[in-house]
């Protein structure tokens, strides 16, 4: 479902109710857990932000005007903890010495090995792929997320799509075929 | 075209994002070349199974958890509003010892700075009682998303520079500092280029 003006003012005439906070937490908790996960690329971390992803977004329901469509407000603090996340993270392990990077499972079908990929994939390219192609919403709504040119964002996304492709290629058919330039 | 086409190519071909010009040279290449043409099936594949990526639910445990988050920030905005009713009897009574002590015509010195310091701490809990600072001045929301984005990022710089006090040879701190670093640039640039 799309984020409209429509939905904003239904949205924001029943932030006052608990109940509509609910609605609004079961429309969006996958949207933004699942970007969490794929941008995170652990759960447990990813269960934390969309924690804080929530209660930001309830502290400021009252204070939103529909400037924006609410899935594309939602999307940009979501991503935003994300980024946040990582930053704290990174500073966390290398403070401590510790690695803990989770790789996905075991590639079955094609989205599996998208799954375990994009934890490799770059964090500028992962974050357009995982919003346009895995999420569905246009380069202008990214643009809107993430403060970029709608050029950008597309070629990001090719990026993002050329790197998978290199990396997917020996499963993706002709596994002893190798492409020169 | 003798070279085979770049990924970003075949991605931006396949999306309709070329150029006439640069998608008719694709459209020719790709016809008589079967490498690119298997590239382009791939990256094809690849576009075309993401949609279909599960959706993850989060487990109950994080609807709980915002509710109790929720509840705990509730229960504090109500206890500094009883701050602000339990302080205003007490100005009430510590203007009532002033005005006595003018009365019986004795030095008041002393407890007019008593009003004072009385006086101050519920003022100090109205303003506290709203759990957000009034940032109605600011009409754009995604102007205030990237004003929070920004402090977040000079959390992690000031961190980063405590870690690096203790320990300046700690290359991973540095290139997190580096990076936050260009992070905060990037979102200053983004943030001046939204806010006109
Ligand atoms: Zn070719």
């Amino acid at each position: 479902m799309n984020g409209t003006i429509q939905e904003a003012a239904d949205t924001r005439r029943q932030a006052g109710t608990d109940l509509s906070f609910e609605r609004l937490y079961e429309m969006y908790r996958g949207r933004v857990f699942s970007t969490a996960c794929r941008m995170l690329s652990n759960r447990a971390d990813a269960e934390d932000v969309t924690q804080d992803v929530f209660v930001k977004v309830f502290k400021k329901l009252k204070s939103f005007r529909g400037e924006s469509a609410v899935s594309t407000w939602i999307y940009r603090i979501a991503v935003n903890a994300c980024l946040d996340f990582r930053r704290r993270r990174r500073l966390r392990q290398a403070i401590s010495l510790d690695e803990g990077i989770e790789v996905g499972s075991t590639p079955l079908s094609v989205t599996r090995l998208i799954e375990s990929t994009l934890p490799r994939m770059a964090e500028g390219y992962r974050r357009v792929f995982v919003l346009h192609d895995i999420q569905g919403l246009k380069h202008e709504e990214i643009a809107k997320v993430l403060g970029i040119t709608d050029g950008a964002s597309k070629s990001q996304l090719h990026r993002a799509r050329a790197f998978l492709r290199r990396e997917l290629a020996p499963y993706l058919g002709d596994r002893h075929w190798v492409r020169g330039e | 075209m003798d070279q085979h086409c770049s990924e970003e190519v075949l991605s931006a071909y396949l999306d309709g994002d070329l150029e006439s010009e640069a998608a008719g040279t694709a459209a020719e290449h790709i016809a008589e070349c079967p490498v690119c043409r298997q590239a382009l099936a791939q990256v094809r594949a690849i576009r075309d199974a993401a949609p279909a990526m599960e959706q993850f639910v989060p487990p109950e445990r994080v609807w709980g958890a915002i509710r109790e988050r929720l509840r705990s920030s509730h229960k504090r905005s109500i206890n500094l509003a009883r701050l602000f009713w339990v302080g205003v009897p007490a100005l009430a009574a510590a203007l009532l010892v002033v005005t006595l002590a003018g009365w019986l015509g004795q030095p008041a010195q002393d407890t007019v700075g008593a009003v004072v310091r009385v006086g101050r701490a519920p003022a100090s809990g109205t303003a506290s009682v709203s759990p957000e600072p009034d940032e109605t001045e600011v009409a754009d929301e995604a102007v205030r998303e990237y004003r929070e984005y920004v402090r977040g990022i000079d959390r992690a710089i000031d961190e980063c520079r405590i870690a690096l006090a203790e320990n300046p040879g700690n290359a991973r701190v540095l290139a997190v500092y580096s990076g936050a670093s260009i992070d905060r640039q990037r979102a200053m640039d983004r943030f001046a280029s939204e806010g006109q």
